[in-house]
């Protein structure tokens, strides 16, 4: 290829050090602008979907979305649906709280448990190892898999429940705590379970006394991000919890009961997907509603624990 | 030996008791783990059985899905390929260019920042004036293009004069916050903005290259598509003039993969940040003394980083085959056709279990469904084993 003769001098070109190649330089200065691009290709990317996310779910947030239920009203003679007013989503609110609360109390000792042994208790490399591959494994699989799981186990046998929503949720939870525990927990320095031990501690005492508190920040963080997490799923509950309109608690006639179906606001917000746009109205809100928790929890654990963790 | 006993202070027994319960507590959680991975493989096998002895491995390759009887899975296998296969394309380069340019460019030295200013000025002005230009003569509303191209500059904007420890944290945190969002909020997004957008924008590009010019792609026949029996004819399907040509609908296997694409991204730029991160500053500091300029350390870079952004890859495949709202929304479901074109409705086999398990009409329909889901956690088991081997490692090497 012919040398393109340099417009300025060799002088010039001693003291930079750059190449005065042109191919490079151009090259040089497309990659820069590309790297530059896709980078703000995907923070844009998010700017789109939570702009259009405000936009369309601000205009039909009221609260009655909070306070209110969507009735369908069945002609009794023959059992067709007659009517369905979209009120609000209120019992899907206290179905997807009460879900979240009971697939943590399964899933978050779960996965400290296993995390702490992995980090603590493991003696045996082979067995240590072979558990952190399942759990990083379980961690992969999909969600919908998890939910027919529990469908073969809890549904078949008995019926759908609120059961065996809450354990297939617990089953997400599980791994993703014991994961970020164990990381975690390897970041307590080696230096004050030594001191520990070296004032007299017995082995559960420097963990619940020492290590724990110390890794408490952490361990918190991981938590929330996968209740965070588990608070969008939509594909596990779809078939083990059914659908309904009860609340959960309250001063109504019927409700929803944790052995029965049960509401929850993903799959409510799901089976609102087939209605005409002046009814997905509701189903943008609730998506509001649902996103501002999520990112909020998220952002809010992202920002304070920004020292924490090795990434910035 | 007198048992020292000071006020406050346990028992010896009752310290060994204690000891003894935390030990089984943490070795129960251990256990609870291993069963939860066992149980799923043996209840899955278990729930498909039946199938697995009706039609055997020939599941993978017939094309069947009559809702009573037979199956056959092979529609739904391409479906999931193939969206996940155009997710990769789509997503890796964006990826990687992000996570490259929140490693490498942004603390290069001041003059880069420069070059960075005046590269991106000038190509967000032309993507504005494209498609302003566009919108203007075609008369389309064009609406979402105007506003990537506004989010486009205010990004660009704050990068030009934002200082370098902020603007890492700021844009790792936005990318990162794509992964927090839930799937069906892409689902809905996806049909009610990036439907539109494709067919849009997209469509014409793709009709412009293998329909009016047809004869230029149309390399060797696979064979023939829309038998029809009575006229004993059918269209013939050339590969890739057949394999790209837009069709009526726009909730087809293209879209799926594109906004598949739009959630792996995160995934795989994280991780590559933190594969790049740990690369030894002599590679980079070797390249420049003898005289390379930003890209060609870049790619020296990049190529010591290879093991880690395919296991970074991988797992956004991993991620990309499991994922289900977002496509049940998009892919159209149609299981029963072969995949010829990705302009068509397809179907993943989340999107199959997503849309028809609820309510299976037969048995044997609810058993081939577990075993297509059998089929989808092996292959996913698979993959992120792999990621893991090849990523974690340089994890670890980190940590020391």
């Amino acid at each position: 290829m012919s040398q393109v003769s340099p417009a300025i001098s060799i002088q010039d070109h001693a003291f930079t050090g750059r190449p005065y190649n042109m191919a490079a330089r151009v090259t040089n200065a497309i990659m820069i602008s590309l790297c530059t691009l896709c980078a703000l290709l995907a923070m844009s990317l998010l700017l789109l979907i939570v702009g259009y996310l405000i936009y369309k779910g601000t205009s039909s947030l009221n609260w009655a979305l909070f306070t209110q239920n969507n009735q369908t009203i069945t002609d009794p003679q023959t059992g067709q649906v007659v009517n369905s007013i979209r009120a609000g989503l209120q019992s899907g609110i206290q179905g997807t709280l009460v879900l979240i609360g009971l697939s943590s109390l399964f899933g978050v000792p779960v996965g400290i448990a296993c995390g702490v042994y992995l980090a603590e208790y493991s003696r045996i490399a082979w067995l240590g190892n072979s558990v952190r591959l399942m759990v990083d494994i379980l961690v992969g699989v999909p969600s919908i898999i998890v939910g027919v799981l529990f469908y073969q186990l809890v549904v078949l046998p008995y019926q759908l429940s609120a059961w065996a929503g809450a354990a297939a949720l617990a089953f997400i939870m599980a791994p993703i705590v014991a994961r970020t525990t164990e990381e975690m927990l390897r970041l307590v320095p080696k230096s004050y379970r030594e001191a520990s031990i070296g004032v007299g501690a017995s082995r559960y005492q420097t963990l619940f006394r020492v290590v724990l508190p110390a890794a408490s920040g952490g361990i918190i963080t991981g938590v929330m991000l996968a209740v965070a997490r588990v608070a969008g799923e939509t594909a596990p509950l779809l078939f083990t919890l059914g659908a309904t309109d009860c609340n959960v608690w309250g001063s109504d006639k019927n409700l929803a009961k944790l052995s029965d179906q049960f509401p929850s606001l993903t799959v409510k917000i799901w089976q609102s997907f087939d209605q005409d746009d002046q009814q997905k109205g509701q189903a943008w809100a609730g998506m509001l509603v649902l996103v501002s928790m999520i990112l909020v929890l998220n952002a809010g654990v992202r920002y304070f624990s920004r020292n924490k963790m090795t990434r910035t | 030996m007198p048992s020292l006993y000071t006020p406050g202070q346990s028992s010896r027994t009752l310290n060994c008791v204690l000891d003894f319960l935390t030990t089984s507590g943490a070795v129960a959680g251990m256990l609870a783990i291993v069963t939860m991975l066992v149980m799923l493989v043996i209840v899955l096998l278990s729930g498909a059985w039946p199938a697995i002895q009706k039609f055997g491995l020939s599941f993978f390759w017939t094309s069947r899905w009559d809702k009573t009887e037979n199956f056959g899975a092979w529609p739904v296998i391409q479906g999931t390929l193939l969206s996940s296969f155009i997710a990769l394309v789509v997503a890796v380069p964006i990826s990687v260019g992000a996570a490259v340019f929140l490693v490498r460019v942004v603390p290069s030295v001041r003059g880069v920042r420069w070059q960075i200013a005046r590269g991106f000025v000038a190509v967000i002005l032309g993507a504005v004036l494209f498609i302003l230009f566009n919108a203007f003569f075609s008369q389309r509303s064009g609406g979402i293009a105007i506003a990537l191209a506004i989010g486009l500059a205010t990004c660009g904007c704050t990068i030009a004069f934002m200082r370098n420890n902020h603007l890492i944290a700021g844009v790792s945190f936005l990318i990162e916050l794509l992964a927090a969002i839930p799937s069906i909020t892409y689902g809905l997004w996806g049909i009610m903005v990036m439907v539109p957008f494709i067919h849009d924008y997209v469509d014409p590009i793709f009709t412009w290259i293998f329909v009016t010019h047809k004869t230029w792609f149309q390399w060797f026949q696979w064979g023939v598509v829309n038998y029809n029996k009575f006229t004993h004819k059918g269209e013939p399907f050339y590969f890739p003039a057949s394999f790209f040509t837009p069709t009526a609908t726009s909730n087809n296997i293209l879209s799926a993969g594109l906004i598949l694409a739009v959630m792996i991204t995160p995934i795989i730029s994280s991780i590559t940040r933190d594969v790049l991160r740990v690369v030894p500053k002599d590679l980079e500091q070797g390249a420049y003394g003898v005289g390379a300029t930003w890209w060609q350390a870049t790619k020296v870079v990049l190529s010591y980083s290879k093991m880690g952004i395919l296991g970074a890859v991988i797992l956004g495949l991993g991620r990309a085959l499991g994922e289900t709202m977002a496509v049940t929304t998009i892919i159209g479901s149609v299981v029963d056709k072969p995949v010829y074109n990705i302009f068509q409705s397809g179907a993943t086999i989340s999107s199959l279990l997503a849309s028809e398990f609820p309510s299976p009409l037969t048995d044997m329909h609810r058993q081939s469904m577990v075993y297509a889901a059998l089929v989808l956690l092996l292959v996913t088991m698979l993959i992120n084993g792999a990621a893991r081997i090849m990523v974690i490692s340089i994890g670890r090497r980190e940590r020391k």
